[in-house]
């Protein structure tokens, strides 16, 4: 006869694995809708600028790539300072999700950022103080990303990664105050000095950045799970190992 | 290259990279739990043998 503590235990994880999922596909629907809702507003209300005519509107998506890229490098170093002081495997797992996709929001912001500089400086790439110090970030969050597919095979180096994170996490306010401290020729649209653009393009931007907010949250949740399947794998692996070790010592 | 070739290009590699990137994170979802259920269930006991039965056959 089953272990009724085992069948309770297995029926609640059944449960919260069918409600998660469930809040998943709702969360994933709202993302689609609101991104829907964002194209929508950048093409059909935003105003077009008077400079820089249309391609100003890549703004619009550039912005909220350099926020998701923000929130998902603080994520993924304050799991990794979680891990670092209780070395909690979900908090591992956590970072390099976060990690993950706050490399994939810089990878837009790489692409977005040159598009939208050649209209208005004439130039696909500037050395200035917030270009410069956003790609410090980039390369940290892709030198993050080869260290956690090193600690794959080599379990210690999490902890050099989570050191990383932290590094990265610290270059945030460098970059954001990059342009008010060594006045360098990015615009300031959010924050002291900011400003600029008419109530159409603020609301604008407003959904945009909900719209990237939400799809940060589903990708976060989506990549967290193939870590957690991952680290389950490998466990299974090594079990196997050990059990076919077992197995051919038992016979020799 | 004009303004309008820009606009479209970003939003296209935007919309690329995104997908890409949801394609990829669901392929190895579903090729990990495939292997997890092969791990599983090779290490599964065997189940057991039906108990024999209080009567025989009866042969006809």
């Amino acid at each position: 006869m089953p272990d009724p503590g085992r069948v309770i235990e297995a029926g609640l994880t059944q449960q919260v694995r069918t409600s998660s999922g469930l809040w998943l596909v709702a969360l994933a629907v709202l993302a689609g809708a609101s991104v829907l809702v964002s194209v929508g507003l950048v093409f059909f209300y935003a105003p077009v600028e008077v400079v820089m005519g249309v391609a100003q509107k890549i703004f619009y998506f550039h912005v909220p790539a350099a926020w998701g890229m923000y929130v998902a490098t603080g994520l993924c170093a304050i799991s990794s300072v979680v891990f670092l002081v209780t070395r909690k495997d979900g908090a591992d797992a956590f970072a390099a999700a976060a990690g993950s996709v706050g490399l994939l929001f810089g990878i837009l912001l790489m692409i977005t950022g040159p598009m939208w500089a050649r209209t208005a400086w004439g130039v696909w790439w500037s050395w200035e103080p917030r270009l410069t110090s956003a790609l410090v970030l980039f390369l940290i969050l892709a030198a993050y990303g080869v260290l956690r597919k090193a600690s794959e095979r080599s379990p210690g180096l999490a902890r050099f990664a989570a050191a990383l994170a932290v590094v990265g996490a610290l270059d945030i306010p460098i970059i954001h105050l990059a342009v008010q401290k060594w006045r360098g020729n990015h615009p300031t649209v959010i924050g002291k000095g900011g400003g600029g653009i008419t109530p159409e393009m603020g609301l604008t931007l407003g959904v945009a950045v909900g719209a990237f907010t939400i799809l940060l949250v589903v990708l976060l949740a989506l990549r967290y799970r193939v870590e957690v399947s991952r680290r389950e794998l490998a466990r299974l692996v090594a079990a196997d190992a050990l059990r076919s070790d077992g197995a051919a010592g038992g016979e020799s | 290259m004009s303004g309008e070739t820009l606009l479209v290009l970003a939003y296209a590699v935007v919309w690329v990279v995104l997908t890409g990137y949801i394609v990829l994170l669901a392929r190895r979802q579903t090729r990990i739990e495939a292997e997890i259920r092969a791990l599983r269930a090779a290490h599964e006991p065997a189940p057991a043998p039906p108990p024999p039965s209080a009567t025989p056959p009866s042969a006809s």
